[in-house]
């Protein structure tokens, strides 16, 4: 029994139907550990390869002046930006807004820096549904080209006060 | 004091239960209750508020209350079931005497004082941080105090663990190996030590920072040592669980284990490799290293994996030998037909696997990959994951156990023994329901820690596909469903152990 | 005792010894997980960003 003490010398060989078992889970695990580091080199999805950090401050001057450059418009108080193809983006999470709005052409490639200026946020882009932890102090950098033209949202998925639920941006894809 | 050594004789198992080891299992599984039940109206709360249909509390006292669930629910419920769990594991089945007892009272004090100041910070809105407490949102000195007091106990506890393993063996209590039940809830107890000291390293500059001494603490940081507590805790409830699988397998069909080597190989890999899958909360996070990353949520080549597909075999396995044994031996399913079905603890060992296994184990398997977390991470699928594991597997099975619990060691009959047996069943429903709903709205996008799914008051408009809301209220009845068996479990405990029948000192009947 | 531990397994014996396990239970997770992390977060560079012309 499992709640008393087994006899004196318990290892025994396993019978055949747990050799099995066990070698076919064996082969298994193996599989799913080649799986994650082959898709660093023929898949394209990874998350974020480069290690940064960044100071807040800086990063909100540095948003900043990318808003100011390129900006184009404004929505609902929050300014839309037109940036360059294969220009440096950058989407700013603060409380409780995604800034700015981003208007991006299909098929460009754009090197996107997210970052916050407070709190942890969560990038989550709907409705494709890629999600990304957002932390003050690191540059989360990623290489997004998009496929498809149309108006995307992202949510925030990481608890960041009580406004958390009305914490929404956009990006348009033309 | 002679108290220490004042024990009885257990009429079914033959095994010493020392006077002392029962005081400390009564009043540290009656606690967990208590935390339970505070735990539960918190649940039946924020699912009426998730559910749009509903949509009960407002956004400041939803976000309170779902702090409140996590804690009292992932923290106090377990932990200190845990600790009965391990006083038991030790001073009954090794037959010997607890080691300081007087030092376990203690822990068992340090541990309540910080569960009721941490609860008392979140109710008063003081430490509406969640679970994981992310700096820099920032909690009352207080809140991260009760943490580390709670944390402190928990390790004495442990200690006390370690010592009556060492007390027993001196004393020659046992002959040869620890019997399994009790191998594992070594495991359990080494990654809780491990567990505990993670939360000391980044509670103590936690609270250090909330009270102005520490400036600044690196977010990033903070989330890798957190989830060495936030999620190693999670497997210390994994290998308590399978522990009480192996357990409740002895108790009710008399279950022995087909080869002993096989499911301790198992318990060695989860010591070694289970706490790397801290790792699954940082797949997506900046800065860290995509080495670092696979190397830790693989739990190094899926070792810690492999273990948990050994005991899904070996507990069945070992069930369906003993029962052959006894006859049943008829087709290939005579010997689950003919399990005791109409008793608790076999339905709540088996469902407890199997949602355990094949909702909570495989998303998490899959969840955990590199790329897949991209999918994932901090949706609610990721809430149904664990639904799946700490509540459909842990807590089940916890139950499970408490109705031969109080017979055995606290020796009261039952009340209620019907809707004891029904509890399992209803329970798991209602979790798996809820795993399925969570799962399906998550995976369409549906955020975590969320008040307001229909986005109403959100500065640009926004609306899910409509399937969103339907799995969401899914979600809602099954969490309808499983808070109606955990109010049937925390009646049919609470009444059993305070108005139960006591028995006589040789009656030898469990159910 | 001593002629039965020379019958026995190796494996036996080190499965048998809880506080080697508790050493490589703790040492494993705290070194590949938790000093290997600390340490890349400390060694990350911190980036200055070029400020784009106005």
């Amino acid at each position: 029994m499992s709640i008393t003490s087994p006899e004196k010398y318990w290892w025994k060989p396993a019978d055949l139907q747990e050799k099995v078992w066990i070698t076919i889970a064996i082969l298994w695990c193996l599989v799913l550990s080649v799986m994650m580091p082959l898709w660093h080199i023929i898949g394209t999805q990874n998350p974020s390869l480069e290690p940064m950090k960044i100071r807040t401050d800086d990063y909100r001057a540095v948003s900043d002046a990318f808003i100011e450059k390129y900006k184009v418009g404004e929505e609902s108080g929050i300014p839309v930006v037109e940036p360059p193809a294969n220009s440096d983006v950058y989407l700013r999470a603060q409380m409780w807004n995604w800034t700015p709005i981003l208007k991006l052409k299909k098929g460009v490639n754009y090197k996107f820096h997210i970052s916050s200026t407070d709190l942890m946020h969560g990038f989550s882009l709907m409705p494709i549904v890629m999600n990304f932890q957002i932390v003050p102090g690191h540059d989360n950098i990623l290489n997004i080209t998009p496929t498809e033209a149309g108006t995307f949202h992202i949510l925030c998925n990481e608890f960041c006060g009580i406004g958390h639920h009305t914490m929404i941006g956009k990006i348009i894809v033309i | 004091m002679s108290n220490e050594l004042e024990f009885r004789t257990c009429p079914i198992t033959g095994k010493k239960v020392f006077k002392a080891t029962q005081n400390l299992i009564w009043i540290n599984a009656v606690t967990a209750v208590v935390f339970i039940l505070i735990g539960g109206i918190m649940a039946f709360l924020i699912a009426m508020t998730r559910w749009p249909a509903v949509h009960l509390l407002p956004a400041e006292m939803f976000y309170r209350f779902l702090t409140a669930h996590g804690l009292n629910m992932l923290i106090f419920w377990i932990v200190f079931f845990e600790i009965a769990g391990l006083y038991f594991g030790a001073s009954v089945l090794l037959n010997s005497r607890l080691a300081a007892p007087r030092v376990a009272w203690f822990a068992y004090i340090l541990m309540l004082v910080g569960a009721i100041l941490v609860n008392i910070m979140v109710f008063t809105g003081k430490a509406t941080v969640m679970f994981s407490s992310y700096v820099p949102l920032k909690a009352d000195p207080i809140y991260y105090l009760g943490i580390i007091l709670f944390a402190v106990g928990a390790l004495i506890g442990c200690g006390i663990f370690f010592g009556t393993l060492a007390v027993a063996k001196a004393e020659k209590t046992y002959e040869g190996s620890l019997p399994l039940v009790t191998f594992g809830l070594s495991a359990a107890a080494i990654i809780a030590v491990y567990t505990l000291a993670c939360g000391a390293i980044i509670y103590i500059p936690t609270f250090l920072w909330s009270i102005g001494i520490i400036e600044n603490l690196d977010g990033a940081m903070y989330r890798l040592i957190f989830w060495g507590l936030g999620h190693s805790s999670q497997q210390i409830n994994v290998t308590a669980m399978v522990s009480i699988w192996y357990l409740l397998g002895a108790l009710t069909v008399g279950a022995t284990p087909v080869n002993e080597k096989v499911c301790r190989t198992a318990f060695v890999l989860y010591i070694l490799f289970i706490n790397l899958a801290a790792e699954h909360h940082l797949l997506t996070d900046p800065t860290l290293s995509p080495a670092h990353k696979i190397v830790n949520t693989s739990y190094m080549m899926y070792l810690a994996v492999l273990a948990s597909m050994i005991h899904a075999l070996a507990i069945p396995m070992a069930a369906e030998v003993a029962q052959r044994k006894k006859g049943f031996t008829k087709g290939m399913f005579e010997w689950l037909s003919k399990a005791p079905w109409g008793e608790p603890g076999f339905p709540a060992m088996i469902f407890s696997l199997i949602i355990f296994g094949f909702i909570g184990g495989i998303t998490g398997v899959v969840y955990g990959t590199e790329q897949l977390s991209i999918k994932s991470h901090n949706t609610w699928a990721l809430t149904g994951h664990f639904h799946g594991t700490v509540v459909g597997g842990t807590t089940l099975a916890f139950m499970g156990l408490t109705y031969y619990v109080i017979p055995l060691i606290f020796r009261r009959e039952l009340i209620g023994k019907k809707w004891a047996t029904a509890q399992p069943y209803i329970f798991a429903i209602g979790i798996t329901l809820l795993a399925i709903g969570m799962g399906g709205a998550g995976t369409l996008g549906s955020p975590r820690r969320h008040w307001d799914v229909t986005f109403a008051d959100a500065i640009i408009p926004f609306s899910f596909d409509p399937a969103v809301i339907l799995f969401t209220t899914l979600a809602a009845i099954g969490a309808l469903i499983a808070v109606t068996g955990g109010a049937i479990y925390v009646g049919v405990s609470v009444l059993s152990v305070f108005f139960g029948r006591k028995m006589a000192p040789n009656e030898a009947k469990i159910l | 005792m001593a002629e039965g531990k020379d019958k026995m397994s190796f494996w036996q014996v080190f499965y048998d010894d809880i506080s080697l396990l508790f050493l490589l239970g703790v040492v494993i997770p705290t070194v590949l997980y938790i000093i290997w992390g600390v340490m890349e977060y400390a060694n990350a560079p911190t980036y200055t960003p070029p400020m784009p012309a106005p």
